[in-house]
């Protein structure tokens, strides 16, 4: 009789496998054993695998002290019928038991994102986006700057904000270490540092529409949407390159994430309905030659103002409704 | 002789002097003996700790019990009546409850009810006394007891679009609601405010007068919390109808600031200060502003004044940044809280923005924003802010901005096109 015996995690992730030969394979933490279990619940003679006289094959317990257990920590009888690909517990440890013969699943086909990865887990992808990033943060500094520019602080600033996002890759690395995956240190930093990048870029061009349009509610709620979409792409690529989740599920982990992060935003945001009594303005002026959007007329402007009016006395309405109560 | 001769007019002079001092000492010592009974101390109690929240000085007008004192003094329980109760403190130490009758907020003025007959009341100047005269502040300055402060009335206050008289005298915290009188006895004004040093501050008799003859018309009227808002609310809004009428109807001067136009001194009572960058080492721009402020605000309590209006304008010129550091220093200053608020959480509402790019007849772009919140007691009245910055240069540009304290929505919209339509490049 030959079997193959894995040696499994809780989650069926296959630790060890063993392939054994023999009438009876003898199972426990003896080194004369056929399979050899080094876990200190495991009696030296546990049990044993044999074949009865029609042909099944049957576990016996050998009398051990913890007994054998199902995966679903059921205590087995001393002799239980086995069927290939059933998952038994010997003390703390989980076995699979296979026949030869035991089907397996056809072989997937690698996917484009496992390509792509593959394809940028090299130091000078990595160093690329960290120098591009560098650059762009040094001239969105430069350009920030109205006193006199001191270039060594400047620089030393924007080296903080690179080393500072760093422990996004190291967490993500981290992470791929917990859950047993391959690390692919340098994909995880190429990615983390291109999704800045592309935050920084959407920075900009939100600054020209907001310069244009900045009244329009269109642009708050579309920078919303795209600072979430980033968000919903750093989690789904982190949790792609940290664990074994299937890509259906990465979507839907990253999403319900997502969702959970703006509701609790938004419950943030709402606050405790006390008054500002200044008002917050977040304008955004750039040069003229930027300006694409069509100025209106004072008199025009007039009846587009009525509405904060009266916005205005139906707050207080409602603040002194519900002061009365 | 000639020695003797000067002997004898310096003894003049000496006597004559010692005797006008005392004759004014007698005057004053007269006057408070004759009215001390018709002055008393005013106390807003709050109900629940039984303590005194606010003290201010009061006298009679009438002998129907008719007592005259300033708002502010009496504020609290015009706000919360459920909260204070008002007492009167009589130059015998006795203790009476009193009622409003009617209130001026723009002049600070209230009318009580004393509710019995008052035997002895001042009567209040028919005419104004001349400038230079001798006249008499009483009160109770900080709890310590009745004085008389005796000063010199120097007319009406100059730059200031609420009559007040400038009375040289001490007027302490507490003597707020007292009379000043001529040496007669007559009001001539009612105590208000200090400036400091021997400067303060009297509702001129004349504004007492209006009050009366208002308090009349709903003398049998039981008088709750909402007649009082109604009559604020009217108040505030006539007021800051005559306030702004004339200056938005009126011609604005123009100056230059910079290379750009903007308007000037709106009117005596708007003065306008600046202000410049220009001492600043190492500066990689230039910057100058003026600030135009009305000097007076109308107090309501002690959360909230409102009737102030503060215009503001800076030019921003550099030759050394480029476009985009100019942006940014433009987007800054353009965005920078301007003036202050006057008012409570309890008071007004959020205030409710909009930007626009606004196209101006003088062929002038600027980006506007417009902010508006509402008083929640006074209806139709709102607290107006509006930052404006010229687009139409990259090397420079003109932040415009101003504050209007319990406008309306009318008032509010013609000053904003006037405000708009008064910017320029020279």
């Amino acid at each position: 009789m030959e079997l193959m015996i894995e040696v499994v995690t809780r989650n069926n992730k296959v630790l060890a496998l063993h392939k054994v030969q023999g009438e009876t394979i003898r199972i426990g933490r003896a080194y004369d054993n056929d399979l050899v279990l080094q876990e200190e619940h495991v009696c030296p003679y546990h049990a044993e695998l044999k074949l009865s006289e029609d042909g099944s094959l049957l576990l016996v317990d050998s009398g051990s002290v913890n007994g054998i257990k199902d995966k679903h920590n059921k205590q087995l009888k001393p002799v239980e019928m086995v069927t290939s690909g059933d998952v038994f517990v010997f003390g703390k440890v989980f076995i699979r038991v296979l026949l030869p013969l035991h089907s397996v699943a056809p072989a997937k086909k690698i996917n484009v994102i496992e390509d792509i990865a593959r394809a940028a887990n090299h130091w000078y992808w990595s160093l690329l986006a960290i120098a591009i990033y560098f650059l762009i943060l040094l001239v969105d500094k430069y350009y920030e700057t109205y006193q006199e520019v001191i270039w060594s602080k400047l620089t030393v600033t924007a080296i903080f904000s690179v080393l500072a996002l760093f422990i996004f890759p190291l967490l993500v690395s981290i992470a791929a270490r917990v859950f047993k995956k391959d690390v692919k240190f340098f994909t995880i930093v190429t990615f983390c540092y291109l999704l800045a990048i592309c935050w920084l870029v959407l920075a900009a061009i939100g600054s020209v529409l907001l310069f244009n349009w900045g009244d329009n509610v269109s642009i708050y709620i579309g920078a919303e949407l795209i600072d979430y979409a980033l968000l919903m792409i750093f989690l789904g690529g982190s949790f792609y390159l940290a664990s074994n989740m299937s890509l259906q599920r990465i979507a839907g982990v990253s999403t319900v994430l997502v969702l959970a992060i703006a509701s609790l935003s938004y419950i943030n945001d709402k606050g405790d309905d006390k008054v500002k009594l200044f008002p917050t303005m977040n304008s955004k002026v750039l040069p003229s030659k930027w300006l694409l959007a069509s100025p209106e007329s004072a008199d025009s402007i007039l009846v587009e103002t009525q509405s904060l009016y009266e916005k205005a006395t139906l707050e207080a309405k409602r603040r002194n409704a519900e002061a009365d109560k | 002789m000639q020695l003797f001769r000067h002997l004898v007019v310096s003894c003049l002079v000496l006597f004559s002097f010692i005797f006008s001092f005392q004759t004014k000492a007698n005057e004053a010592e007269a006057l408070f003996s004759n009215y001390s009974p018709a002055l008393v101390q005013i106390k807003c109690i709050n109900i629940e700790s039984g303590q005194k929240s606010s003290i201010g000085t009061g006298f009679f007008i009438s002998e129907s019990g008719h007592i005259v004192t300033n708002y502010h003094v009496i504020s609290n329980f015009i706000q919360s009546p459920e909260q204070y109760r008002l007492e009167l403190l009589d130059n015998n130490e006795q203790t009476h409850i009193v009622d409003v009758v009617d209130i001026d907020v723009i002049n600070d003025l209230a009318i009580l009810d004393a509710k019995q007959p008052w035997p002895v009341h001042f009567p209040l100047a028919s005419e104004p006394p001349t400038k230079g005269q001798e006249i008499y502040s009483l009160g109770n300055p900080h709890d310590l007891g009745m004085i008389v402060v005796p000063g010199t009335y120097n007319g009406i206050k100059s730059k200031s679009f609420y009559k007040r008289i400038h009375f040289t005298g001490s007027i302490n915290s507490g003597m707020s609601g007292g009379p000043t009188v001529d040496e007669f006895g007559n009001v001539v004004g009612i105590n208000v405010a200090s400036a400091g040093n021997q400067i303060g501050f009297l509702v001129p008799v004349d504004r007492l007068f209006n009050l009366r003859e208002q308090a009349l018309e709903t003398l049998d009227v039981k008088k709750e919390e909402a007649f009082f808002v109604e009559r604020i609310t009217k108040q505030l809004t006539e007021n800051q109808s005559a306030l702004f009428q004339d200056l938005i109807q009126s011609e604005w001067p123009l100056y230059s600031l910079g290379q750009a136009k903007v308007p000037n001194e709106l009117s005596d009572f708007m003065p306008c200060w600046g202000d410049s960058n220009q001492d600043k080492e190492k500066e990689l721009y230039t910057a100058a502003s003026t600030n135009c402020a009305l000097n007076e605000r109308i107090y309501l309590s002690s959360d909230m004044t409102t009737g102030h209006a503060q215009m503001g304008f800076s030019w921003i010129h550099s030759d050394k940044l480029n476009e985009l550091q100019l942006a940014t220093l433009f987007t800054q200053t353009l965005n920078r809280q301007y003036s202050r608020n006057n008012a409570g959480q309890d008071d007004v509402t959020d205030f409710y923005c909009q930007e626009a790019l606004i196209n101006n007849t003088l062929k002038t772009t600027s980006k506007g924003i417009s902010c508006v919140r509402a008083y929640r007691k006074y209806p139709g009245l709102y607290d107006v802010r509006f930052h404006s910055l010229l687009l139409d240069k990259n090397d420079q540009t003109l932040v415009g901005r101003y504050v209007l304290q319990g406008v309306s929505e009318t008032t509010a919209q013609s000053f904003f096109t006037k405000f708009v339509e008064s910017i320029s490049w020279n």
